[in-house]
């Protein structure tokens, strides 16, 4: 027993055929489905920036919502923001990002809302744990990630921003219920 | 201290296996909680009478053939009790959900949330689902006196609230109400819940029942940041803790401590932080021109005496502000000698602070034998209303509304302030006072018209104050200073127990404390090496002041330590004491 140690498993006897041992209708059967896709398939690129991706749908069963982009805060089915202001998402947020300052409110269903909610964009670090934290679905990311603004001040999302439901707007439009159902 | 060593009866009982002497008047629950064992409870509270509704406490002993309630259960010789079984966590379950039958799920509006004990038991020892399919009941949220508020769905009706007016507060406004489910805290038709202590109410609740109006929707307790410290709203000294957040105070919360005021504060010092969050606080430093023409002597000559002086002040910096006041004082004591000069401390200053301040005092005026010193005085606020509740008990309010008086009478009375105070008023009107120093540090004070109008005139003021007031518009040169949520000393209350403060939050703008402030003085006129923490100046003073001798930061701790040699007054006996006689 002086020689080297065997460290592989002992073999066993092959199971499959000449034909699969030799990898080569495998390795076609591969090129022709590369193939097909290049010739007849939809590509699944968006030609950024010329082509805008909100624009073009790309994903119509999914509409990358799994992607995290920037926040917006969602309004209730009498356009009221859903938010009760238990700062549950700044105590999640590790970037400290989140101002919000609670005020009372006299509605029927609930006593509380934010005066001031505020989401510093650069500071944000779009992890989702505010979105995860949220007891009443009141924040959520949406896919929106255009990033682009003159001031730092713009970058500073008040409520009003947060709040935004124009359609047209590319985080607006997701105020529509993103999980159907709920 | 607190009491003559009495001897405690005790038997021998085994909690889950683990042998305790237990003292034979005490439920058994309080003895396993003070001997480590934790058992969930609500309405058991060791300064209120046992009520036994809660049923959270439930454990079994060897003497009962069912699970018995610990607090309402007193030791028997041998018994043994078990507060971790199989069976006993099934019970607490079965309880907690009852408790959260008509619970609403308000956690995340509710401003107990973080240190609400329904909570943390559901979490702990509680189901994960709940059974109930029908519909929760609902009772009434209503404001129950100006500083409370309740929330009656939240209420799992313990009637710790209850107990507590009735025992505690001694007026018994509050009430259970209604039947069953429907089980609601109220008041009497006509009789709001007005007591001065009203706010502990809202303390004790287990729940999120009750709230001191103040605190409701402020933020959120988890991001409380606490601080131990000390009332300074009257002579009782409540043991506190200051919760800040962002550098704000946002409540006072009492803090047990048998030998003040046991576990309650009164409503009035729950919200004594208020100045320190002011806007206007003096947060620079200013100095101006000496007031000139003040030699004349005659200071009611001058033109409309109530009307403040105009400021001609401009703004400095702690380094130029110090140097001016050295300055000037060394300019009247080599023209006018120790006698031109008036220090005016304040009952509100820390023990350190006056003993700086007094040694400062010395430094600055100089002695020349033979001749007057400088005059001296203490500033203290007007005596208010005492209360003591209606049944008697260890907590009441202290009609002195000065922190530090009987500081102030140990450290300063008869070694620096040897006259009355009218005798410096007369002084400070004679027009030979050139350089008074006064310590203000009170909200809302209004000193007496003459004292006021004796300073307008005098040439160098210097005012060591909070708020602008009548006393920072008399100054030539004018010290900010810091509030006692950001100072660190040793408060003594009325009853002669030093206790310490301690900072919560840094002092506002560009102020530094007193205690920063009088050593640097001192150091800069070469009597001291270095500016020491409160600690090293309540070092130095122990070491010079009788009274205080043999303590130190470490000894007072957090709860304080008797430091006169008054004979301490009896302990009258606390609620459940009272209750049982």
């Amino acid at each position: 027993m002086a020689g080297p140690a065997t460290t592989h498993a002992p073999e066993t006897p092959s199971q499959t055929g000449i034909g699969e041992r030799l990898f080569l209708p495998s390795v076609v059967k591969g090129l022709l489905s590369t193939l097909r896709h290049m010739m007849f398939g939809e590509s699944f690129t968006v030609e950024y920036p010329e082509e805008s991706v909100y624009a073009v749908n790309k994903f119509p069963n999914d509409e990358n919502r799994r992607f995290r982009g920037e926040h917006i805060l969602v309004k209730d089915d009498q356009g009221r923001e859903k938010c009760v202001a238990c700062m549950l998402c700044s105590a999640a947020c590790p970037a400290v990002c989140i101002t919000i300052v609670p005020e009372e409110v006299d509605w029927e269903d609930r006593d509380r809302r934010p005066k001031v909610f505020e989401i510093d964009m650069l500071r944000c670090i779009y992890c989702g744990f505010c979105e995860e934290a949220c007891p009443c679905d009141a924040i959520r990311l949406t896919p929106a990630f255009y990033q682009v603004s003159r001031t730092r001040e713009e970058k500073v999302y008040d409520k009003e921003k947060l709040l935004n439901d124009d359609p047209d707007d590319p985080r607006g439009k997701y105020q529509s219920p993103i999980h159907p159902g709920k | 201290m607190s009491a003559p060593a009495k001897t405690v009866e005790t038997v021998k009982i085994k909690v889950n296996g683990k042998e305790l002497d237990a003292p034979k008047d005490q439920p058994v629950l309080q003895t396993c909680l003070d001997n480590g064992i934790y058992i969930p409870h609500y309405c058991y509270h060791p300064a209120l009478s046992i009520s036994g509704n809660c049923r959270m406490c439930l454990c079994t002993a060897s003497n009962a053939p069912k699970a018995v309630i610990s607090c309402a259960t007193f030791p028997a010789e041998g018994a043994e009790y078990t507060t971790e079984s199989e069976e006993v966590k099934k019970l607490r379950e079965i309880i907690l959900e009852f408790l959260l039958i008509n619970h609403p799920l308000d956690c995340p509006v509710c401003d107990q949330a973080g240190e609400c004990d329904l909570q943390e038991f559901s979490f702990r020892f509680g189901k994960d689902d709940s059974r109930f399919e029908e519909e929760k009941n609902y009772r009434h949220t209503k404001k129950l006196g100006t500083n409370v508020r309740l929330y009656g769905n939240r209420c799992i009706v313990c009637t710790r609230c209850v107990r507590f007016c009735e025992e505690i507060a001694g007026d018994a406004e509050l009430c259970v109400r209604e039947r069953g489910d429907s089980n609601i805290i109220d008041t009497f038709p006509g009789i709001p819940l007005e007591n001065p202590i009203s706010g502990c109410v809202a303390d004790i609740c287990p729940v999120g029942a009750l709230f001191v109006d103040d605190f409701v929707h402020k933020t959120r307790v988890f991001f409380l940041e606490s601080t131990t410290s000390v009332c300074n709203m009257c002579a009782t000294g409540c043991s506190i803790n200051v919760d800040t957040w962002q550098g704000e105070v946002q409540r006072l919360r009492p803090r047990h401590n048998p030998d003040v005021n046991d576990y309650w504060m009164c409503d009035r010092g729950r919200v004594g932080y208020k100045y320190s969050g002011a806007a206007e606080r003096l947060s620079r430093y200013e100095v101006g021109p000496a007031r000139a023409g003040s030699s004349a002597g005659d200071g009611k000559a001058k033109a409309g005496p109530t009307d403040p002086p105009r400021s001609t002040r401009a703004p400095s910096d702690f380094g130029k502000a110090l140097a001016a006041v050295s300055d000037r004082a060394e300019r009247v004591r080599r023209e006018h000698g120790p006698g031109a000069f008036a220090f005016v401390a304040s009952a509100w200053m820390s023990v350190e602070e006056m003993f700086l301040f007094r040694r400062l005092a010395t430094t600055l005026a100089g002695a020349v034998p033979g001749e007057a010193g400088p005059a001296t005085g203490i500033l203290a606020v007007a005596d208010g209303e005492a209360w003591t509740p209606r049944v008697g008990g260890a907590f009441k309010i202290d009609s002195d509304r000065n922190p530090n008086r009987k500081g102030a009478e140990m450290l300063l009375l008869g070694s620096f302030i040897s006259e009355p105070f009218s005798v410096l008023l007369d002084r400070l009107e004679s027009g030979a006072i050139k350089f008074a120093w006064v310590v203000g540090g009170i909200p809302d004070f209004s000193p007496m018209d003459r004292f006021r109008d004796a300073l307008g005139a005098i040439s160098n003021v210097v005012v060591t104050d909070i708020l602008p007031g009548p006393l920072s518009e008399r100054a030539t040169i004018l010290l900010p200073a810091a509030s006692f949520v950001e100072k660190d000393g040793v408060f003594v209350n009325g009853r002669g127990w030093a206790q310490r403060c301690r900072a919560a939050l840094p002092p506002p703008g560009e102020t530094r404390t007193e205690l920063d402030l009088f050593q640097e003085l001192l150091r800069r006129a070469g009597e001291r090496e270095r500016v020491l923490s409160a600690q090293g100046v309540y070092a130095e003073l122990a070491a010079e002041v009788g009274a205080f001798a043999d303590t130190s930061y470490k000894t007072l701790g957090a709860l304080g330590a008797r430091v006169t040699d008054d004979e301490p007054a009896e302990r009258e006996p606390t609620g459940r004491e009272a209750a049982k006689r």
